[in-house]
C-alpha cells in the first residue's frame, strides 16, 4: 500500500480511505450487538467480548502495524491509527477499542521492541491471530503514578527466575494468557533494578484475578493478577537484566500516543449524533441548535475533534519518520482525554434528559472517558512531564 | 576512542549535567547518578537524547540501564565500546 511518510500530509491515500471505509464499516456491522448488554452486566468471557476479539482479529486489527515477517499488514503507524479511528469512528464499544488499543501498543509494541526473534516469533502470530490476549502488568495497588516503586520480585534461579507479586488494575487481565509482567530482579537498584517477563496463564503460581466492577468501560475486563513462586524459564525475560525502566517508557510513548486513536473516532461519532439531534429537536418552535448556548457546545466540540485528530496523526508521523515523541506522547494523550471526557459531558448537556438516561448511550461515552483521564498516567502527570521536557 | 576523545567526552558530558539536571550540585565523574536519584527518569530521557546528538550514535532502549548510565565514568566506558 502507498504510504506517505516524508511531508507532513494528513491528507489520507486512495488506499488509506479504503481501508477506513473498510474498518468502520467492518465496525458498524460487527461489533455494536449486544453492548447494552454487555455495558449493563460487565465483562467475563460469558458476555462474548471475546467472540468479537476474534472477529477483530480476523478483520487483521491487531496486525495492521505489525512487520508481515510475523503474520502483520507492515502499514505505518499513521494508517494503523487512521484505521483504529475508524473502527471508533462506527463502533460504540469504547471498551472494546480500549482494549484493542492496548493489546497493539502495549503488548505487541514492546515484545516487537525488546524480544528476541524467538520471542516474536512465539508471541506475535497469536497475538495478531486472536488466540491471545495479552495484558500490560505493571501496576500494583500501592504504585499508581509511581510505577516503578514496585514490589513484585523476580529472583534468579534454577536457569530461570521465580516471580512472585500482585498487580492491579490490569486492563484484560482476568482473561489474559499473556501477561507482560514487570518485576525487579534487583530491589537494591530501584527503578533500575527493574526487568520484565513473558508469563503465559499456564505457568504455574501464575492467578488471573476476577473482573472488577467499575464505573465504565465495563464492556472488557480489568483486574489483578497475583504470582506466587511462579518460576519462569530465562527465555521469557524481555530485553536485558534492569532494562525494565526503559522498556516502560519505550511502551508508555507508544502507548500515550496512540490508545485513544479510536476514542478520536468516538468523539467524531458523538458529534455527528449531537448535530442531528440539534437539528431535529425543537424547544420553544425551533431546532435546539439554533440557541447559541448549544451551537457553542457544538462548535467546541467539533474543535475538540479536530486539534484532537492533529496531535494524533503529528505523534504518528514523528514515529513514522523515526524522530523522538515523547512530549508529544503527553500532549495527545493529556488532550484527547480531556476532550472526550467533556465532549462526553456536552452530549449528556444537549440530549438532555435523553442523554442521561442509559437507552440511547450518551451517558455511556461520559463513564467510559473518565477512565481515560486516569489509566496510561493521570492527566495531573502528563502536565508534569510536558512542563519538565519544555526547553 | 582515545584516550583524549574519551576526556573530551567526559568532560562534555561533565558539561551537560553541569548546565541542567545537576545544576548546583558537586560531582565526580565516579558519582552514582541514576541509583542516587540525582537523575530521574525524565533527566536520563534528556540524558540520553544528548549523548546521541553529541556523539552522532543512537542508543537503543535496551541500553538505557544503570550498568551503562550509572555514572560519567560508566558512560565514558559504555561510549567506548560503541567506538565513539
Amino acid at each position: 500500500m502507498a504510504e506517505r511518510s516524508e511531508g507532513m500530509s494528513f491528507d489520507p491515500t486512495d488506499e488509506q480511505r479504503a481501508l477506513c471505509a473498510s474498518a468502520r464499516e467492518f465496525a458498524e456491522s460487527t461489533l455494536n450487538a449486544g453492548l447494552a448488554e454487555r455495558d449493563r452486566h460487565g465483562a467475563g468471557q460469558e458476555a462474548g467480548w471475546r467472540d468479537l476479539w476474534q472477529k477483530c482479529a480476523d478483520f487483521g486489527l491487531f496486525g495492521l502495524c505489525i512487520p508481515q515477517e510475523y503474520g502483520g499488514a507492515g502499514h505505518s503507524t499513521l494508517t494503523t491509527i487512521m484505521a483504529l479511528e475508524a473502527i471508533g469512528r462506527g463502533c460504540a464499544d469504547n471498551g472494546l477499542t480500549l482494549g484493542i488499543n492496548g493489546q497493539i501498543w502495549a503488548v505487541l509494541k514492546p515484545i516487537l521492541s525488546f524480544g528476541t526473534d524467538a520471542q516474536k516469533r512465539k508471541y506475535v502470530p497469536g497475538l495478531i491471530d486472536g488466540r491471545l490476549v495479552g495484558a500490560h502488568g505493571l501496576t500494583e495497588l500501592e504504585t499508581g503514578s509511581d510505577a516503578m516503586s514496585l514490589k513484585t520480585t523476580a529472583e534468579a534461579r534454577d536457569g530461570g527466575y521465580v516471580l512472585n507479586g500482585t498487580k492491579a488494575y490490569i486492563g484484560m487481565g482476568p482473561d489474559c494468557d499473556l501477561a507482560l509482567v514487570f518485576a525487579s530482579t534487583t530491589p537494591d537498584h530501584g527503578a533500575w533494578g527493574v526487568s520484565a517477563f513473558l508469563v503465559e496463564a499456564g505457568d504455574a503460581g501464575f492467578e488471573r484475578g476476577q473482573p472488577e466492577e467499575k464505573m465504565g468501560l465495563r464492556s472488557v475486563p480489568l483486574g489483578g493478577l497475583r504470582l506466587t513462586d511462579c518460576w519462569v524459564p530465562e527465555d521469557r525475560r524481555l530485553g536485558p537484566v534492569g532494562a525494565g525502566m526503559s522498556i516502560f517508557q519505550h511502551t508508555m510513548e507508544w502507548e500515550r500516543s496512540f490508545i485513544f486513536s479510536s476514542h478520536v473516532g468516538a468523539m467524531a461519532r458523538q458529534l455527528d449524533e449531537c448535530v442531528a439531534y440539534s437539528r431535529s429537536r425543537e424547544t420553544f418552535g425551533t431546532p435546539i441548535g439554533e440557541n447559541q448556548s448549544v451551537s457553542n457546545r457544538l462548535a467546541e466540540m467539533r474543535l475538540r475533534v479536530e486539534t484532537s485528530r492533529l496531535l494524533l496523526y503529528r505523534a504518528a508521523w514523528l514515529k513514522d519518520m523515526g524522530r523522538p515523541s515523547a512530549l508529544e506522547a503527553a500532549m495527545a494523550k493529556l488532550h484527547i482525554s480531556e476532550a472526550f471526557a467533556a465532549s462526553s459531558l456536552d452530549a449528556v448537556r444537549i440530549f438532555g434528559g435523553r442523554g442521561y438516561l442509559s437507552a440511547d448511550g450518551i451517558e455511556r461515552n461520559l463513564r467510559d472517558a473518565t477512565g481515560g483521564l486516569i489509566y496510561s498516567g493521570t492527566s495531573d502527570i502528563q502536565r508534569q512531564i510536558i512542563a519538565r521536557l519544555l526547553d | 576512542m582515545t584516550k583524549t576523545d574519551n576526556a573530551q567526552a567526559r568532560a562534555a558530558i561533565r558539561a551537560y549535567l553541569a548546565s541542567s539536571p545537576l545544576a548546583g550540585h558537586e560531582f565526580q565523574d565516579s558519582d552514582e547518578l541514576l541509583l542516587s536519584g540525582l537523575l530521574d527518569s525524565l533527566s536520563v530521557m534528556r540524558l540520553v537524547a544528548f549523548l546521541e546528538m553529541e556523539f552522532g550514535i543512537t542508543i537503543p532502549p535496551e541500553d538505557i540501564t544503570v550498568t551503562n548510565l550509572a555514572s560519567i565514568d560508566a558512560m565514558a566506558a559504555y561510549l567506548a565500546r560503541e567506538k565513539v
